[in-house]
């Protein structure tokens, strides 16, 4: 089944990137994949829609640079047809300071000749910048009101 | 052709958020549910993790007190077997500030014999906090 076969790619292609193989990766996408991430680009501005290989490999070696160590959970993974979404929760180790970033992804990857030609992402960014950052933003958000 | 339990889930959840009617959902709802809305609980009380049923009509019944949809977008949509996966655009009012909110989020669902036994919510909860508070929020941006 398509099903089957699409989702034995999404590992694939998890196992590679995670592993660090930024051009791995890239082999298993079409030359004009698009990538779309809700964050808050102006805090986190490697993220946000990127388009075609070159783009990517920019903000894939940008990520891995920062990052001693990676790793993905898949608890949840869900096809049909050239589409599948899964569940992530990544773990990222901070090359700065060894401390561990822990978050939750949905990902949404569309497929086009056996490639990933689109990849939409929803993440619980409020968490993904405090841990990023390192900031307490709740406590921001309560000193920081505007005038 | 049998309907998928998502669409079943879906129209019982809308209808205990915006007319807070549970009884369908309730049937619908299995006894040892895991339910997870990611995002931060210290703003959102009704965000976070519920299990069992009791605690997921709990937290229903929390979520129509806060909040009323006015529409929905269903950007994609994945249905498998007992399993499916949305991202979706929602437009919500918050009901204490009656401040409207547009907001992105992704949700899987798995269901056993037609009733819910897991659901996993994604927000992207620094654009709702923003549009909560009503001002963008001012950090350093990290280096590229």
């Amino acid at each position: 089944m398509t099903e089957d076969l699409h989702r034995q790619r999404v590992l694939n292609f998890l196992d590679i990137f995670y592993s660090g193989d930024v051009e791995g990766a890239l082999s298993r996408c079409t030359d004009d994949i698009e990538f779309i991430a809700n964050a808050p680009v102006d805090l986190l501005p490697h993220m946000g829609h990127r388009q075609g290989k070159d783009a990517m490999r920019q903000m894939w070696t940008t990520v891995h640079s920062r990052y001693s160590e990676m790793r993905c959970d898949v608890p949840i993974l869900v096809a049909e047809g050239d589409r599948v979404a899964a569940n992530l929760r990544v773990f990222f180790r901070k090359r700065s300071n060894g401390r561990m970033v822990q978050f939750d992804i949905a990902a949404f990857y569309s497929f086009r000749d056996g490639r990933i030609a689109q990849i939409r992402e929803v993440i619980d960014t409020f968490d993904m910048v405090e841990q990023v950052l390192e900031r307490d933003i709740s406590a921001v958000l309560k000193g920081d009101r505007p005038e | 052709m049998t309907e998928h339990s998502l669409w079943r889930f879906s129209r019982a959840l809308h209808r205990a958020i915006n007319e807070r009617q549970p009884a369908d959902l309730e049937a619908l709802v299995d006894e040892d549910v895991d339910w997870a809305i990611y995002g931060p609980i210290d703003m959102f009380p009704f965000f976070g993790s519920r299990k069992g049923k009791p605690a997921v009509m709990e937290v229903i019944r929390q979520i129509a007190e806060n909040v009323r949809v006015h529409r929905f977008d269903r950007e994609s949509i994945m249905l498998g077997v007992d399993s499916a996966a949305s991202m979706m655009r929602y437009s919500l009012t918050a009901l204490d500030s009656n401040k409207p909110i547009s907001l992105r989020i992704a949700h899987f669902a798995q269901f056993k014999a037609g009733k819910l036994t897991n659901f996993r919510v994604l927000v992207d909860t620094f654009d709702l906090v923003e549009q909560t508070v009503g001002y963008p929020i001012h950090l350093p941006r990290m280096a590229i």
